[in-house]
């Protein structure tokens, strides 16, 4: 008899096969379901995880060093001054000698500096959304479980927070860092450099907290008035333990969401206040700082030196999007279009 | 309604009082370098003094009630010439660290006449700093390859550079403002040469003197005002002099083994006898008595006596394995500085093209190496054939005369709570009144963020809309792709492709000079075209998709069903039935776009050159003109309230049904 005739009212032969299968654990079961149905969405990941282990391997995978330069294929032409610096003709792309982005003013390898370019942003995404979103499902859901006048309180605050245009306040916020870290800093065994990403990372994160406690205020809301939290109140729980042990991981959802497309987010920040001189000095590389240092002057003599860093930064910010449009669709209609 | 709009008006001061805290207590709790450059440049007087008796000084010259110490460091300064970045070094020159960035390369020469103060030469550009380095801002820009900067005192500077050009300034090199005007202060000073000059030092304000190539020397004893031209009796170029405190003594070295030396400030040269013919580059002089000269392929000489005799000396260091190495390439630079005050030990630093930097405790009789450079292996071979100038892979400047304090307080003047009465300050920087800039960069700002507005949703809503209706076909599909697309692509880049690629491939470049709309309306659009249309893609992104899926969640509602029943128009259902109910959230969208759109606009009139707050913004954060920050965030939150407030109004209108309660 075929197995897939419904002869009882119980599950067929196949149903039963897919319902073991749903035993995975939630989060193993979402990217199998985001392959299964989202081709977009499964693109997003693989961009993502292009990315990632791009910028964590940046130094091995390279072809060469981060200030590597070839200054001998660099030609100079006399009496030709363009602005400050443009007496030279800069060599383009090409495959032989290995340089497929071409050549930058002093001779370095920008396809090798777009990947340890990579590490930056890698660095400045995954922190700055950790920082962001942990304290600000922290807020959040305080927020959401506090209630009344402490609720009250703290959404104005998030209010008076987003009224700020955030680019702007990341600009503010960066330049009153300043330049040079704090006295201590390098007892964590870091240096000037790493300043420049930290306080990145410290300003992208504490600007985008209002946004993400709002979002997981409202998810929180929800789940507070759920009778699974009522049984727990009545059988005794602290309200710390009902945070930490039923609210917290029923907001996971939202927060992976948030947390995806902050990523994005984040790293078009960082490549923007680069741009405009706030963000990762040179010599250091960073995509952002690529288009801004040399891509700007010799724009017009070498137009890959801002081509390709752009390109980069769109595609991994593109992927990144669609895979949170995918995840957002999968674990929270609710939040779409509204980010 | 009327009731609501005066409620929503009167939620704007909470909303502001939390904002200006929140501006206040950024301020507030970082009050070293805010602070310290605030009062630097403040008005009413400098209260900044790099020297012990600061806290003296600052209680004296401004009234500070509370003054605390700010800052407590050493420096020392180098310069490499790869992108222009300047290395700094606080500790002694154990560790090097680029300071700040200019943007030209390479870097030539470099003074500084205080830890905070300083000048660099780079091709044609003259680029100087007023915080140590952290920030630099070209202060002229010159026709002639510039060659080497000097100051004599704190107010007067001078700059050689190539057929005979010597500029100078009154006013320590920094640019004058006159409201939004600022001019260089470098002005011509007849050499009364064409040659290409070198190099140039002055003992103090008066007594100066400049060497160049071909033997060239000239010298002044008034500040400039006359130079007269010194018979040096060699025609090799000479590459670097030196002048001593006493303003008699001095030295100046260049090709093929050159050493003179003067004993009367500059009138007569005497050659010394020197068994090299290699190329002298620099001159370090540890105290009045110990002297070095360094030079290609190694060799350094040392006179103990002032310049009187000269000994031919090896630099010997040890090695990664602890062998002693001997340096072998050109040694470039030399300096010495006391780096203790307490015990006036002096340290000095050589640089060689092998990208080493060596450093002595002792006057130069043992050398270690320090770190090499971060920059490896950049620039050194075409800098000398393209310049035909000294190589300087790396050279040192010790500023600092040992331990230096810097002292600031906290001043009324930084934050005052007037701000909240409509008293927002003058601007540290020129001292214009703050609402005058705002109300200046206002206009261009707002022209783009409406024209920005418009566009994109005029563009957006009919997009989602088709979009919606033409569900998961081509359209479909390309309207949901340049959407996401938009949200992904940096404004920037899109800006800068826009620029550049019409003008390489079509010899097309767009106007980039802003015209008032007052002035030319039709030049003023045209002016803003490009502008609109790359903010607009920014813009019309989220709007096209909130559009989109609104438009198909109100196209599955019954009463569209029976709109379709009842043998209505297609375009009837869409624009009377569904397009109405869809466009409260579309609208909501548009209103929180505004602060993501105000901030975008800072990139797109950086890139357009169009003089708004974005502009002022990104200028008064550089010179750290706190008033002017302070002013623009607050002005920018007061205007997103007043949007935001617009737009609720506007939902009354859309849908009756919102009573406000």
């Amino acid at each position: 008899m075929d197995q897939n005739i419904r002869t009882t009212a119980g599950p067929t032969h196949e149903e039963m096969v897919s319902l073991r299968r749903r035993t995975w654990p939630w989060w193993i079961d979402l990217w199998i379901q985001l392959v299964k149905t989202k081709p977009l969405a499964t693109l997003g990941l693989i961009i993502l995880t292009f990315f990632m282990i791009t910028g964590i391997f940046s130094t091995l995978i390279a072809p060469e060093g981060v200030n590597e330069a070839h200054t001998e294929r660099l030609e100079r032409i006399e009496g030709m001054m363009i602005v400050s610096s443009g007496t030279m003709v800069i060599p383009g792309p090409s495959i032989v000698p290995f340089h497929p982005f071409g050549l930058d003013n002093v001779g370095r390898d920008v396809l090798s500096r777009i990947i340890h370019g990579a590490r930056v942003s890698v660095i400045v995404a995954v922190g700055a959304v950790a920082l962001g979103v942990g304290l600000g499902t922290l807020v959040g859901i305080l927020s959401a479980w506090l209630g009344g006048a402490a609720d009250t309180a703290i959404q104005r605050i998030v209010d008076a927070w987003l009224t700020f245009p955030t680019l702007i306040v990341l600009i503010v916020v960066v330049t009153l860092l300043g330049h040079s870290p704090p006295p201590g800093f390098d007892r964590l065994g870091l240096d000037t450099d790493q300043w420049a990403m930290f306080k990145i990372i410290l300003s992208l994160g504490v600007v985008n907290i209002a946004w993400y406690a709002r979002i997981i205020r409202s998810a929180a809301l929800v789940i507070k008035e759920q009778q699974y939290v009522d049984a727990a109140r009545a059988l005794g729980a602290t309200g710390f333990r009902i945070m930490g042990r039923h609210i917290t991981p029923n907001v996971m959802a939202p927060a992976i969401t948030l947390a995806t497309l902050g990523m994005g987010g984040a790293i078009l920040s960082e490549a923007t206040l680069s741009f405009l001189g706030y963000g990762i000095p040179p010599p250091n590389a960073s995509w952002g700082g690529m288009l801004s240092t040399t891509g700007q002057l010799f724009i017009y003599q070498a137009p890959w030196l801002a081509f390709f860093p752009g390109v980069a930064v769109t595609l991994v910010v593109l992927g990144i999007n669609l895979l949170g449009d995918g995840l957002r669709d999968l674990l929270d209609p609710r939040l779409r279009g509204q980010t | 309604m009327g009731q609501y709009a005066v409620r929503r008006l009167l939620l704007i001061f909470p909303t502001l009082l939390i904002a200006s805290l929140i501006v206040a207590a950024l301020l507030r709790v970082m009050p070293g370098d805010a602070v310290m450059q605030a009062l630097r440049e403040s008005r009413g007087g400098v209260s900044l003094a790099d020297s012990k008796e600061g806290l003296e000084i600052a209680r004296a010259k401004v009234g500070l009630k509370d003054p605390f110490l700010v800052q407590y460091m050493k420096f020392v300064f180098g310069w490499p010439v790869q992108d222009g970045a300047v290395y700094q070094s606080k500790d002694d020159g154990n560790s090097w660290k680029p300071a700040g960035r200019i943007h030209t390369e390479p870097i030539d020469s470099l003074d500084f006449i205080t830890t905070a103060k300083g000048i660099g030469i780079g091709g044609k550009f003259i680029w100087g700093t007023k915080d140590a380095g952290q920030v630099w801002t070209a202060f002229h820009l010159d026709d002639i390859v510039l060659n080497s900067v000097t100051y004599g005192d704190e107010d007067n500077v001078w700059v050689v550079g190539d057929e005979g050009t010597v500029l100078y300034s009154p006013e320590g090199g920094f640019r004058r403002h006159e409201g939004q005007q600022t001019f260089s202060t470098f002005g011509p000073q007849d050499s009364g040469t064409t040659a290409r000059l070198l190099a140039v030092d002055f003992a103090d304000f008066e007594n100066g003197v400049i060497v160049g190539a071909e033997g060239t020397i000239l010298m002044t004893s008034d500040g400039g005002v006359t130079w007269q031209s010194v018979d040096s009796g060699v025609d090799s170029d000479l590459v670097a002099v030196t002048l001593m405190d006493d303003g008699a003594t001095g030295f100046a070295v260049g090709r093929g083994g050159v050493l003179l030396t003067t004993r009367d400030g500059g009138g007569t040269w005497a050659s010394e006898p020197l068994d090299t013919s290699n190329d002298l580059l620099a001159i370090g002089i540890d105290n009045s008595a110990n002297v070095w000269v360094v030079g290609a392929g190694g060799l350094a000489l040392n006179s103990v006596d002032g310049g009187l005799t000269w000994q031919e000396k090896e630099l010997t260091y040890a090695g990664d394995n602890g062998e002693l190495r001997t340096v072998g390439s050109d040694i470039n630079a030399i300096a010495f500085g006391v780096i203790e005050e307490e015990t006036g030990q002096t340290a000095g630093f050589a640089s060689t093209s092998g990208n080493n930097i060596l450093r002595t405790l002792d006057g130069g009789l043992t050398w270690e190496r320090m770190s090499s450079l971060i920059s490896r292996r950049v620039g050194t071979d075409f800098v000398e054939e393209s310049l035909n100038r000294p190589v300087r892979d790396f050279s040192i400047k010790i500023t600092s005369q040992g331990k230096v304090r810097l002292y600031g307080a906290t001043s009324d003047r930084i934050w005052q709570w007037g701000v909240l009465g409509g008293d927002w300050g003058t601007t540290i920087l020129g001292n214009r009144s703050v609402w005058a800039d705002l109300a200046r960069a206002f206009p261009p700002t707002l022209q783009l963020m409406i024209m920005t507005v418009v566009v994109s949703t005029a563009v957006a809503i009919p997009l989602g809309v088709l979009s919606a209706v033409r569900q998961d076909t081509v359209a479909d599909y390309l309207g949901r792709f340049i959407a996401i697309f938009g949200l992904a692509v940096p404004s920037f880049w899109l800006a800068t492709l826009i620029l550049v690629f019409p003008a390489i491939w079509l010899d097309f470049s767009p106007p980039l000079e802003y015209v008032g709309f007052n002035e030319s309306p039709v030049k003023n659009l045209l002016f803003f075209a490009l502008p609109v249309a790359v903010a607009g893609i920014f813009g019309s992104a989220s709007v096209m998709r909130m559009t989109r899926s609104m438009m198909l969640e109100v196209l599955r509602q019954d009463y569209i069903r029976t709109a379709w029943s009842k043998g209505l128009q297609e375009r009837m259902i869409i624009s009377r039935h569904a397009l109405k109910n869809a466009m409260i959230p579309v609208i909501t969208i548009v209103g929180m776009q505004i602060p993501f759109l105000l901030g975008n606009q800072v990139v797109i009139e950086r890139i357009f050159n169009i003089p708004g707050l974005g502009r002022i913004l990104v200028e008064g954060t550089s010179t750290r003109d706190y008033t002017l920050v302070q002013g623009i965030v607050f002005f920018l939150s007061f205007f997103i309230i007043v949007s935001n407030l617009i737009v609720d109004l506007t939902y009354g209108w859309l849908d009756p049904r919102i009573r406000y309660e």
